[in-house]
């Protein structure tokens, strides 16, 4: 019982639908929550989400690692590049792993929180540490999310968006992906 | 022991945390005040988000970070951001 209780109290994530992302990837359904998979081989790998958005959203978005000995080091950073957010400062600029296109403005996630967020995963039912979520309100149009290396570590890293569960458009093929990514 | 079941048994009931009332308020005026419209419905009150303990958890912290952030990065915005 006493160790039982303690992880009550661990935050559950509600499961997203699974994907993989090898280099790039394209979200079919951004109005969906999606649990995206990758894995950094080399740490000056630049993973890019492609999202186009029909109308005005408000997206939240997770950053994941999981929590073991061997990726205490491994803190990949995430950025939200689209119409509508804020250009980046000179500092923020600095952060980003290529240029960002004319036009377009950033929200940066440094996922360099001390004290790190630690939730259960139900899917792959695993413990990761979180970035935190955070909703961003994004415009109508063509968005990507960069995730990248800034200290070229490298590890597995899952990209949360959305928040509800929704598996009408099947598993991704990332259930064919499960060895790479469970074990 | 019978004290787990209960917490595991008992169907907790969400609703709309008061982070993400300010959120929708703040998108709300923001929207009026640029002429956009932004789909925010899962954080209303009537929201997905208000389905499950997890799900509200993840709405709650995602509305109290997006509204920090836009405070921190946005200077415009509507006094009901901050209040």
């Amino acid at each position: 019982m006493r160790l039982l209780l303690p992880l009550l109290l661990i935050p559950l994530a509600p499961a997203h639908q699974p994907a993989e992302v090898v280099s790039d990837f394209d979200v079919p359904n951004p109005y969906i929550s999606y649990a995206v998979n990758g894995r950094f081989t080399t740490g000056d790998e630049v993973f890019t989400l492609h999202m186009e958005l029909e109308r005005g959203f408000a997206l939240p978005f997770e950053l994941l690692i999981e929590k073991r000995a061997s990726n205490e080091e491994h803190r990949p950073m995430y950025a939200v590049v689209g119409p509508g957010l804020p250009p980046p400062t000179d500092e923020q600029r600095a952060l980003l792993p290529k240029e960002l296109p004319e036009g377009v403005g950033v929200f940066i996630d440094k996922n360099d929180d001390a004290e790190r967020l630690v939730i259960f995963e139900s899917v792959m039912r695993r413990f990761y540490w979180s970035s935190d979520t955070t909703a961003l309100a994004l415009d109508a149009g063509a968005h990507e999310v960069w995730v990248w290396s800034p200290e070229g570590t490298t590890g597995d890293f899952v990209i949360g968006l959305g928040v509800e569960e929704d598996f009408s458009e099947g598993t991704g093929g990332l259930f064919a992906s499960w060895r790479t990514y469970a074990y | 022991m019978t004290i787990l079941m209960l917490l595991l048994g008992c169907a907790e009931e969400v609703t709309q945390t008061p982070a993400c009332e300010r959120y929708v308020a703040c998108l709300d005026a923001r929207d009026e005040l640029r002429g956009t419209t932004t789909d925010m419905l899962r954080f209303e009150a009537e929201g997905d988000c208000w389905g499950s303990p997890a799900g509200a958890d993840l709405c709650d912290r995602a509305c109290s970070n997006g509204l920090s952030w836009l405070l921190e990065s946005e200077t415009d915005l509507p006094e009901v951001c901050s209040s």
